[in-house]
């Protein structure tokens, strides 16, 4: 399996406090990665690393399968990135910055430059832009603008850190759209991010740091495994409930919650016990269960006494 | 990079608004002139006494006025913004992944302040070439010292372009400390006021007599030196030391800045 993105043991200390710690993190070039920490836990930090504006205290970071900031020069062309806000000279309209941007470093052919804009632009929902400067946009189309810049040479890797802030949930679907789009043609997508819902409805595979030590490195499906609860609606609750006595969790009318390890088994016995099942729900963790239990934001209490769901 | 900062230079509003402040000082000054004259009291360097009688004289006149604090500043404006600024405003986060090499963005950020020297003497002296012109006449000039015959107009119009290439060329030095300054601050502002304590610094230890050992190392010490090519023969022992130091340290802080940038996390 080849790397978009493979770091080994990175850790950054500032002045004795250790910010992020020995993480190891490895993302596959065609996926869609999250990387989810709450405020201050180290991502920013992290992917700074990553893209060589930090010097790692100590650990490795390889990028497209080169070192980096050895490689910088070869490897970031081929990488777009929004690292936190986006940034600006807010006086040029956003043509002309996002020309002088592509003209600044490699990688921009002089030649398609103009077409490549108007197609980025476009791309990002800004594709009737005027010559207004920067610094009037609103923060959804500064959003966007970065992301156009970061889009602009076609990259293999994607870094984006909270792309989707000051967005509207029209705005957001776009992005998400754009993006899925985007990594079905093959970008790797690495997704910063505080934002569960975010992560959930974009990423397939996902790390969660906390205190700049990384918690879980898995797939999405993996962390939000099945709680061993199921959720059981049917017009003979009462023959259910029977039956189902001694894993019986709850009951509110006619849906009732019992504890199984083994879904199938338990529907096939209430089937042929007569019982008619209209709905059988395996009860999954949720992300923002997994994410409070390992991040311990909810004081420590886990996801295991979870309330019912309705 | 370097062709996008000098882009950028000219495409921003600031840069022509310190230029026209700089070239509107000398044309203030001789309107001042014009009605007043000068006085009984001598002021300033000998030769502006000499611009009510040869407007030939303004533009050398002008440069005089300019280079104590007026040039210093707008170049420290610019050289202290140079990094502290992009770091503050965040776009220096960008570049740097773009990527452009930090060594290159500190040339390419040194070459446009260069730029920016080159059009403001120009401005200001081609400004108090024509406000001269317009309002003393012109006349070939007397040599300074030295005697012997008047310099021709066309001899005096080379004399004053490179007045102005010599001052532009002064400013290297602490245009250097500013950008080196910019360098280790995310605040342009305070990379601009360090660099001009530097200046004060130098031009209050060039006063003191004790301080005799030093002044010829100070960065502002042969500021007025190009005074000299209006002498016959031209005594180029202090243009040239000017020129060697100003050169050495625009060298040296370019490439201590280039050194620590090297080195800095970027975590604006």
């Amino acid at each position: 399996m080849t790397f978009a993105i493979h770091a080994d043991g990175l850790t950054k200390r500032y002045r004795g406090r250790t910010v992020v710690d020995c993480l190891d993190l490895q993302v596959a070039t065609g996926d869609r990665f999250g990387f989810l920490g709450p405020n201050g836990s180290g991502k920013s930090t992290t992917v700074r690393m990553l893209l060589g504006l930090v010097r790692p205290s100590a650990g490795s970071v390889q990028l497209l399968g080169r070192s980096m900031p050895r490689h910088a020069r070869q490897v970031l062309p081929k990488v777009g990135a929004l690292v936190e806000a986006p940034a600006f000279h807010t006086f040029l309209p956003a043509r002309v910055e996002l020309a002088a941007l592509d003209s600044a470093g490699r990688g921009g052919a002089r030649r398609s430059r103009r077409k490549r804009i108007e197609d980025t632009l476009e791309r990002v929902g800004l594709g009737d832009v005027d010559d207004r400067p920067i610094g009037r946009f609103s923060l959804g189309m500064k959003q966007r603008l970065a992301l156009a810049a970061a889009l602009l040479r076609h990259p293999k890797l994607l870094i984006l850190d909270e792309p989707t802030n000051g967005l509207d949930p029209q705005s957001i679907r776009e992005i998400r759209d754009l993006l899925l789009e985007l990594n079905a043609a093959g970008t790797t997508v690495f997704l910063s991010s505080h934002l569960l819902a975010e992560v959930e409805m974009l990423c397939t595979e996902t790390a969660i740091i906390c205190d700049g030590r990384l918690v879980a490195h898995d797939s999405l499906n993996a962390l939000c495994g099945p709680t061993g609860r199921v959720t059981l609606r049917t017009p003979d609750s009462d023959l259910a409930a029977h039956l189902l006595e001694r894993v019986l969790e709850g009951r509110e009318g006619h849906s009732l919650i019992a504890r199984t390890l083994n879904p199938m088994a338990l529907n096939a016995a209430l089937v042929s016990a007569g019982v008619r099942v209209h709905e059988l729900v395996v009860e999954r963790r949720t992300l923002e269960d997994v994410f409070l239990e390992l991040t311990g934001s909810d004081g420590g209490g886990g996801w295991e006494p979870a309330e019912d769901e309705q | 990079m370097i062709r996008v900062e000098l882009r950028l230079l000219l495409l921003r509003r600031r840069t022509w608004l310190s230029v026209l402040m700089l070239a509107a000082l000398p044309v203030i000054v001789a309107f001042f002139l014009k009605i007043s004259g000068t006085g009984s009291k001598p002021i300033g360097p000998a030769f502006l006494a000499e611009v009510v009688r040869n407007g030939t004289w303004f533009p050398v006149a002008a440069l005089a006025l300019v280079l104590p604090l007026f040039l210093p500043v707008a170049v420290l404006l610019l050289a202290g913004d140079a990094i502290a600024g992009e770091a503050s405003a965040g776009t220096l986060r960008y570049l740097v992944i773009r990527p452009v090499g930090r060594g290159r963005l500190l040339a390419a950020k040194m070459i446009s302040i260069i730029a920016y020297l080159l059009i403001a003497v120009s401005a200001v002296t081609s400004t108090a070439f024509t406000v001269g012109w317009a309002l003393f006449g012109l006349a070939p000039i007397q040599p300074l010292s030295g005697g012997g015959p008047p310099f021709s107009l066309p001899d005096a119009t080379i004399r004053i372009g490179l007045s102005a290439l010599f001052v532009a060329a002064s400013m290297l030095g602490i245009a250097g400390f500013g950008l080196f300054l910019s360098t280790i601050t995310s605040t342009p502002l305070a990379a601009t006021l360090g660099a001009l304590g530097i200046l004060v610094t130098a031009g209050v230890l060039d006063q003191i007599p004790s301080a005799e050992v030093i002044q010829p190392y100070l960065p502002t010490h042969y500021w007025m030196a190009f005074v000299d090519l209006f002498r016959a023969p031209v005594p180029w022992s202090s243009i040239q030391h000017g020129l060697l130091l100003e050169g050495g340290y625009g060298l040296a802080t370019i490439i201590l800045a280039r050194i620590v940038f090297a080195a800095r996390d970027i975590t604006s």
